[in-house]
C-alpha cells in the first residue's frame, strides 16, 4: 500500500507533545516521543513506566494533549490492558462511540523493557493485546545516573561497569530485545532510530494497519549518560546506523526484512569514538582486541544477513 | 548543627560539590550528611543538594528547609519565579552566591535583608558557568565560608574526585581552582548554627481516598505554564535571507520549539527552547548560528 508519508516534508504539524517539560536539552528519547506522538494523532492514551519519561510530567504540568498515565516499572503492559479493556468496554456499552476509541500506547526505557518489565510485555504480547509499544532504548538507567541496564552494550561505561584494571567497561553483551520479542511473532516489531524519521514514520504508518501487539525499539542517544554533546544526538544515531551496530529492521509475524541496509559500513570505531562511555578504549591507550572484538560481532551480524 | 542548601543547575557539579564539603567537614571529626536532592536531575535543570554538619549525631532527614548557609552557583536561578532559591530562607540565613552583583544591589534587587557574601567566578573564567568545575569553586567557596582549613578541602578533593574517575591531571588542576576561589572569597559573616531534632515523634498516617491522595492533572499540553528559567546560555537565530524551508530543524528539534509562519519559514519559540544546539548542527545550508542570550 502507498505511503502518505513520501518525505520528511510530510510530517504531521500538529504537536500533541508542546514544549516545556523537565527532560534534558538534546534527548535523544524526547524527540522520539514526539514523533511518535505525531504519527499516533490525537486521542492516543500513553502508558509510561518510571524511567527517564516520568518527567514528561511533573504535576501539575503535563506536555500531553491526550492522557498520560503514570506506572510502576514492571506494570505498564497490564496496565494498557486494562486501559485495553475498559475502553472496548464502553463502546460495548454504548458509553463512547466507536470512532472515539483510543489508541494505547506503552512508552518505557530500556530498564523496563529488557528488564523489569519484560514479564508484563511477554504476557501483554501472547494475549495478543492491541497496543503500541515504544521501548525508547538509551542503553542504561539513565533517570538514576546512567547504571548499567540489561540493555548496555558491551565494553561500554557506566556508573555500575566503570573501565577498571579488571574489565573494560561492562563484560556482558546487549540483550537482543527485538529477538526476544520477534519470537512471540506479533503482527508488527521494528527497531527505529531518531536520525532516519523517514524510516520511523513508514514503520508506524505500516503498524497502524495491524491489529494486536504493535512494538518499537528505538535507539536513543542520552547525552548525559553517553557523555555526547547535545547537538551531536543525531549525528551519533546516523552513525550508529551507518557502522551497523544500530541494524534498522522489522518483523511482520516474525518474518525480518532490513529496511535500510549500508553496503559499505563505516568502521565502529567511528561510532564509539565520539562518545565518552566508550573513551577508555581509545585513551591513554588504543585497544585494538576490544574494537576488533567489536567490528567482529556487527561483521558477524551483517554477514548473516546480507548471506 | 550547621545546615547547607546548594542550588544550581544540572551539569555543574553541584552534586559533587556537597560529597566535597561533607567529606571535608567529616575528615574534621563531625558528623556528616551530604545528598542531592534525588529523582529530577536534568542538564541545564534547577538542582539542590544539601549537608548538614554536627558535633553530634544527626537525627534529621530529607532535605533542609530552614539552611545556616544557602549556596547559589549561579544567579540566573534567581529569575525564576517558581523555584527562586531566595523564596526558601529565614532571615538569619547567610547567603553565599556567585553573581556579578554587588551586595547592595543584590540586596535592593530582591529586598534582601540576609547576611551576603557575593563572588563573581565570571572573573576567572566567563565559560566557568556551563562547566562541570563549577562545583568545585562553589564546593570551595563555601568550605572558605564555614572556615574549613583548605587541606581538609583537598584531601576531600582527592576523595571525592578519584572517585568519579578523573585522573591525576584533571584533580591536580581542580584543586588550583579550588585554592584560588577559597582565597578569594572574603567574608565578615559568621554562619549560625540551628538546633537539631533531638528527639523523634510517632506521626500517625491517615487513609486518604485514591482521588485526592494521589497526584491528577486534569488540564492538557499546560507545560509551557512552568516557570523554567534559562536552560543555555545561548539560543539559535536563522539567517532568513538564505533558509530553503527544508524542515530539517523542525522535525529534529526534541523540545517542539520550532513552528512556521505563514510563508513557511521557521520560528523558533524561544522560551520552549532548552539551547540543545541540534537544529544548528543539522542544518544542511548551515543558516543557523548560536548567539548568547541576552541576562534578563
Amino acid at each position: 500500500m502507498a505511503s502518505r508519508y513520501g518525505t520528511l516534508r510530510d510530517i504531521p504539524l500538529e504537536e500533541e507533545v508542546v514544549p516545556g517539560t523537565m527532560l534534558c536539552a538534546g534527548c535523544g528519547g524526547a524527540l522520539l516521543v514526539r514523533i511518535f506522538e505525531k504519527m499516533l494523532g490525537p486521542g492516543a492514551i500513553t502508558i509510561n513506566a518510571a524511567g527517564c519519561m516520568s518527567l514528561l510530567s511533573v504535576f501539575p504540568y503535563t506536555p500531553f494533549k491526550s492522557s498520560w498515565f503514570y506506572i510502576a516499572m514492571a506494570s505498564a503492559p497490564a496496565a494498557a490492558q486494562g486501559v485495553r479493556d475498559a475502553l472496548d468496554i464502553l463502546i460495548d456499552r454504548k458509553r463512547i462511540e466507536r470512532e472515539d476509541d483510543l489508541k494505547v500506547l506503552v512508552l518505557t526505557g530500556d530498564g523496563a523493557a529488557s528488564g523489569i518489565g519484560l514479564q508484563a510485555t511477554s504476557g501483554a504480547i501472547h494475549r495478543g493485546l492491541d497496543f503500541y509499544y515504544l521501548a525508547y532504548d538509551n542503553e542504561g538507567y539513565s533517570n538514576t545516573g546512567f547504571q548499567a541496564s540489561e540493555s548496555s552494550p558491551f565494553a561500554s561505561s557506566t556508573k555500575t561497569t566503570p573501565p577498571t584494571d579488571l574489565a573494560e567497561g561492562s563484560i556482558l553483551q546487549k540483550k537482543d530485545l527485538f529477538e526476544i520479542w520477534r519470537a512471540h511473532k506479533p503482527p508488527y516489531v521494528a527497531t527505529i532510530s531518531p536520525a532516519y524519521i523517514g524510516d520511523m514514520m513508514h514503520k508506524i504508518e505500516k503498524a497502524g494497519r495491524m491489529s494486536g501487539p504493535k512494538l518499537f525499539i528505538a535507539h536513543s542517544p542520552c547525552p548525559p549518560g553517553w557523555g555526547i554533546d547535545s547537538d551531536k544526538v543525531i549525528r551519533i544515531a546516523r552513525l550508529a546506523v551507518e557502522t551497523g551496530i544500530w541494524p534498522l529492521k522489522e518483523a511482520i509475524n516474525g518474518e525480518v526484512t532490513h529496511t535500510i541496509i549500508h553496503k559499505k559500513r563505516r568502521p565502529v570505531e567511528e561510532y564509539l569514538g565520539t562518545q565518552e562511555r566508550f573513551a577508555h578504549l581509545f585513551r591513554p591507550a588504543r585497544n585494538e582486541r576490544i574494537i576488533r572484538q567489536m567490528q567482529q560481532n556487527t561483521d558477524d551480524y551483517w554477514n548473516a544477513v546480507l548471506k | 548543627m550547621i545546615n547547607v542548601s546548594l542550588h544550581g543547575r544540572g551539569g555543574q557539579g553541584i552534586k559533587t560539590a556537597s560529597h566535597i564539603i561533607g567529606t571535608a567537614a567529616f575528615l574534621s571529626g563531625s558528623y556528616v550528611q551530604d545528598q542531592p536532592l534525588y529523582g529530577a536531575e536534568r542538564r541545564g535543570a534547577p538542582i539542590s543538594a544539601y549537608v548538614r554538619i554536627s558535633r553530634q549525631p544527626i537525627l534529621e532527614r530529607g532535605t533542609i528547609e530552614n539552611p545556616s548557609l544557602q549556596v547559589i552557583s549561579d544567579d540566573s536561578l534567581l529569575e525564576s519565579a517558581a523555584d527562586n532559591p531566595l523564596e526558601k530562607i529565614r532571615e538569619s540565613t547567610v547567603v553565599l552566591i556567585n553573581t556579578s552583583l554587588t551586595k547592595s544591589d543584590l540586596a535592593s534587587k530582591y529586598s534582601l535583608k540576609n547576611p551576603l557574601i557575593v563572588f563573581d567566578l565570571a572573573k576567572f573564567d566567563p565559560e566557568i558557568i556551563s562547566r562541570p568545575t563549577l562545583g568545585i569553586a562553589v564546593a570551595a567557596a563555601t568550605c572558605r565560608t564555614l572556615e574549613m582549613d583548605f587541606d581538609l578541602v583537598r584531601q576531600s578533593m582527592i576523595k571525592e574526585l578519584s572517585g568519579i574517575h578523573l585522573d591525576k591531571d584533571d584533580i591536580a588542576m581542580s584543586i588550583d581552582l579550588a585554592k584560588r576561589v577559597y582565597d578569594m572569597v572574603t567574608h565578615g559573616e559568621t554562619v549560625m548554627e540551628v538546633s537539631g531534632i533531638r528527639e523523634s515523634g510517632i506521626f500517625e498516617m491517615k487513609f486518604h481516598n485514591p482521588a485526592v491522595s494521589t497526584c491528577s492533572i486534569t488540564a492538557t499540553g499546560n507545560s509551557m505554564l512552568r516557570e523554567r528559567g534559562r536552560w543555555s546560555g545561548f539560543q539559535p537565530i536563522i539567517d532568513y535571507e538564505r533558509c530553503t524551508k527544508c524542515m530539517i530543524c523542525y522535525v529534529y528539534c526534541p523540545d517542539s520549539a520550532y513552528t512556521f509562519d505563514s510563508k513557511g519559514y521557521p520560528v523558533v519559540n524561544y522560551d520552549a527552547c532548552k539551547g540543545c544546539n541540534i537544529c544548528q548542527t543539522e542544518c544542511p545550508v548551515k543558516v543557523i548560528t548560536l548567539v548568547k542570550r541576552n541576562k534578563t
